[in-house]
């Protein structure tokens, strides 16, 4: 039984999560046959028979800083940095980061690398001039317990500029390094303000979602259109000053689950409200603008922004859905917040409890449908699959890998970078905003 | 170039020792581009037929190796274990290790199997040669165990060295000498030699046989490949595997590394022509090589170069070889001076002094915003990030050039080469460099 005592928690929670109407009964049972599946070999987590390690954390915390005029210091042997430059960062050629690998060796590892680390950062050139420093861990450094929070300190008061630690391994998803990273951000560089001010920041927007900028420019231009004033994009647009000035603005809009953590510190901190979600389609663009016009400030949760009433602009979009056959049961699969978006794009047409959001990355409980559900595998994938037997599944390319042998879904392909890195991501699609193209 | 530290050649002949010299500084951080690569772990464990590949990986590390095998097409010979930080401070790792491989071997029927550690594994002494074994027992399938650790990088155990030892490995007894048959096996590189390569033709005329390991169709053919009476080494990256073969299979090999001057293309044959006892008839490939070389000597003078890392020769060698054709050699950005290579570094100190060295991963390269400088054509995608230029030559990892016929090819090659204009993302994104 050491296994089935190794496994209880997670199972338990990962079944909480995928049926969440539940009794405590039924939770046990399926507990029960979870582990017969793991002990007989038929569900193995963690591993990937046909899709790829997705993008690891410190892709995601790289991500948020990139264009924020600092410098990014992986801690690791040169093949971590690899991931980073060569596959999660498409803006690595339009714009050239300053991002570094310590190079970590053997010998270094074995005797310990703080020494070394502080003198090959100290001898870095323009390292007065830059934003900020971001110093973070990957397996190996996270193997040797690297203080990277004791380097920073000491980084911090010889250059006098803000040097941030960021606790990454390797091992989570890009979404939790992101997290940190736009956490970092509201902690340190916000400036304080007695008073907020006018206008939305967008919260959560990285590459490694689906935000390139013709997806940032399609919400911004949408919300602008009926007469939002978009303040500034973490971290895609403005730059540090934009995040310094956060408090100028009044409301937070956070597009992605990386961003959530920033605006529930930036409401508990100083007051400020947000709205988890994403606007896709023109009426739902609409209903964002009309929430984020009215400053609303009890307003925190998307789930308040179905509309029943079908409009004029709501049958021109049934049409569009139409005519790419998207037919019920709908399986979204992707990140959350985005997914949830184009759940309530979908809805106009096809029953709310028809259409489920699933995902290989982390959920927010509060966002999600009871029939959501987090997969933490390829087999939980594919049973998921199985059990929800959709006739449309909207996802990344590489999801069809897993399901296309024995399906007959139509599938509507939504590159997300995390999963399918630079494979797709010169794509044309705008999947979000008031004009979809898909 | 204020910014960079460009090294001479006469202050880099001073510090040749007897081993590798290495130009990246131990105490400067790493500038790694996208354009780098070649090291070739996912790609050369790739290259056994019928074998499967099982890396067990954080999710950071197998990432750049699985989208660039989808590119590659052998993405369905890769199989990822992910670990957890519960997994690795429990050990449990291990038992989801054996877990994977007896699913792997129950699902995919494989005749061998890969398991690669990293880096994280070298450093915890992860004890994965026992549940290997358990598994080997137990199904009958030999598992062999590579490495992707670049902790290792710059040292005898580095993981492109490793990797080309850990295919060999599924090899058995081989046959008494005197059973051998008349076959000679390609060393080092990922691919099979270009049809230029005059060698295919001088070997077949003696009644030898060259084989490569990606023309193998079969796990058995490949393991055929031990029967041979020795092995050829062409790429400096198959050193270790030709160690061990000589040591453990009694498999001699020939010391002959692909370049392009006519000493080291004359070495490589004369060490050939030693091993088999017999005389090479060369004659008329060298002629037709003497005469190109001869011929674009007018054509190339004076036009100035940059030759990178990211290529499939030695950036020194192929320095020594430009300047015999009149080139000016302004740049070599290279990762280190491998004792093969000291004598074409002592060569360029004499002949063109003025060439500067740039260690490929200087950390001050990424604060360059605008080109180091003009040069007329580059050699290497890695210096065409670094340099404006008005030609980009190639020498992918795909494609194996080898003697007079290879050094004809390029010099061709550098002839009809067009003005480029295309898009260096797009270049280097399809080279897929990294694996």
């Amino acid at each position: 039984m050491e296994l089935e005592d190794f496994y209880k928690n997670k199972i338990t929670v990962l079944y909480t999560l995928m049926e969440p109407d539940n009794s405590g009964v039924k939770i046990k049972i399926h507990t029960v046959q979870f582990l017969l599946l793991i002990k007989t070999g038929e569900i193995m987590k963690g591993l990937l028979k046909k899709l790829p390690p997705f993008a690891p954390d410190y892709s995601g915390v790289n991500s948020v800083f990139y264009e924020l005029g600092g410098i990014t210091i992986i801690n690791g042997a040169d093949g971590c940095i690899g991931n980073v430059t060569g596959y999660d960062e498409p803006r690595y050629f339009e714009k050239k980061g300053h991002i570094f690998s310590t190079g970590l060796r053997n010998i270094q590892a074995i005797a310990g690398d703080e020494n070394i680390l502080l003198k090959k950062i100290k001898d870095l050139p323009f390292l007065t001039q830059v934003s900020c420093l971001v110093l973070m861990g990957t397996p190996t450094s996270a193997v040797i317990a690297s203080d990277h929070k004791g380097v920073a300190k000491l980084l911090e008061e010889e250059l006098n500029i803000p040097v941030i630690s960021i606790n990454t391994t390797g091992i989570d998803g890009y979404e939790m390094g992101a997290q940190k990273a736009f956490l970092a951000l509201a902690k340190r560089f916000v400036k304080p303000s007695s008073q907020l001010g006018s206008g939305v920041n967008i919260i959560g927007a990285t590459p490694l979602d689906y935000w390139g900028r013709r997806q940032i420019d399609s919400i911004v231009n949408g919300l602008t259109a009926h007469g939002v004033n978009v303040r500034s994009c973490w971290t895609m647009e403005g730059g540090m000053k934009a995040i310094e000035n956060t408090l100028n603005g009044e409301i937070n809009l956070v597009v992605s689950v990386s961003g959530i953590p920033a605006a529930k510190h930036l409401e508990k901190v100083y007051g400020m409200p947000y709205i988890i979600g994403v606007p896709v389609g023109e009426e739902d663009t609409e209903n964002f603008a009309n929430i984020l016009n009215r400053k609303d400030k009890n307003v925190c949760s998307e789930k308040k922004l179905f509309k029943e009433e079908r409009s004029e602009r709501r049958k021109l979009e049934k049409l569009f859905i139409e005519k790419k056959d998207i037919a019920a049961p709908v399986v979204i699969a992707g990140e959350q917040i985005w997914a949830n978006g184009f759940r309530r794009f979908l809805s106009c047409y096809i029953d709310f409890s028809q259409i489920s959001v699933v995902s290989f990355f982390q959920m927010n409980h509060q966002e999600m449908a009871p029939q959501d559900v987090y997969v933490n595998s390829e087999d939980i994938f594919l049973k998921t699959m199985k059990k929800k037997n959709p006739a449309t599944i909207i996802g990344d390319p590489l999801y069809r890998r897993l399901i296309f042998s024995s399906s007959n879904s139509t599938y509507v392909d939504v590159p997300h970078l995390a999963v399918s890195s630079r494979l797709y991501w010169n794509h044309n699609k705008i999947y979000v905003g008031e004009k979809i193209i898909l | 170039m204020e910014k960079i530290d460009a090294l001479s050649l006469s202050k880099l002949v001073t510090s040749l020792k007897k081993r590798t010299v290495f130009l990246n500084k131990k105490g400067a951080l790493h500038h790694c581009p996208p354009s780098g690569g070649g090291w070739g772990v996912v790609r050369v464990a790739c290259l056994v037929p019928e074998v499967e590949i099982l890396f067990v990986i954080p999710m950071g590390c197998g990432r750049h190796g699985a989208i660039a095998s989808f590119a590659n097409q052998t993405v369905d010979k890769i199989t990822y274990l992910l670990v957890e930080e519960v997994d690795l401070v429990s050990g449990n790792h291990l038992s989801h290790l054996e877990e994977a491989m007896k699913l792997l071997i129950e699902e995919k029927n494989p005749k061998g199997l890969i398991v690669c550690s990293t880096c994280m594994d070298d450093l915890l002494g992860s004890d994965y040669e026992s549940v290997e074994r358990f598994i080997e027992e137990m199904y009958d399938v030999p598992i062999r165990h590579g490495k992707m650790n670049p902790i290792l990088s710059e040292s005898k155990k580095a993981p492109e060295l490793m990797i080309q030892k850990t295919i060999y490995e599924f090899w058995g007894t081989p046959l008494d000498l005197e059973k051998k048959k008349k076959n000679l096996n390609l060393l080092g590189s990922f691919c099979d030699l270009h049809e230029s390569a005059e060698i295919i033709e001088i070997l077949n005329k003696m009644g030898i046989g060259l084989k490569h390991i990606s023309r193998c169709k079969s796990f058995i053919e490949f393991c055929d490949m031990e029967n041979s009476m020795a092995n050829l080494l062409i790429c400096p990256n198959g050193i270790v595997a030709a160690n061990h073969l000589d040591s453990q299979n009694h498999q001699p090999y020939i010391e002959a590394l692909q370049g392009f001057c006519e000493e080291e293309i004359d070495k490589a044959y004369r060490e050939i022509s030693v091993f088999l006892k017999e005389e090479l008839h060369l004659e008329t490939y060298k002629s037709v090589y003497k005469n190109h070389c001869e011929r674009v000597k007018k054509i190339f003078k004076g036009k100035t170069v940059a030759v990178g890392s990211t290529i499939n020769a030695r950036p020194f060698e192929l320095a020594h070889f430009l300047t015999t054709l009149g080139f000016e050699v302004a740049y070599i950005v290279a990762k280190a001076i491998p004792q093969w290579d000291v004598i074409h570094v002592k060569w360029l100190e004499l002949h063109s002094p003025k060439t500067l060295v740039l260690p490929n991963l200087d950390p001050k390269l990424a604060f360059c915003e605008a080109p180091v400088d003009r040069v007329d054509y580059v050699f290497g995608l890695d210096v065409l990030g670094i340099f404006e230029t008005i030609y980009l030559i190639e020498l992918p990892f795909d494609e194996q050039l080898f003697g007079f016929g290879g050094a004809v090819k390029l010099i061709e090659r550098i002839e009809k080469a067009k003005p480029f204009c295309g898009s260096l993302s797009e270049k280097i994104y399809s080279a897929n460099l990294v694996i």
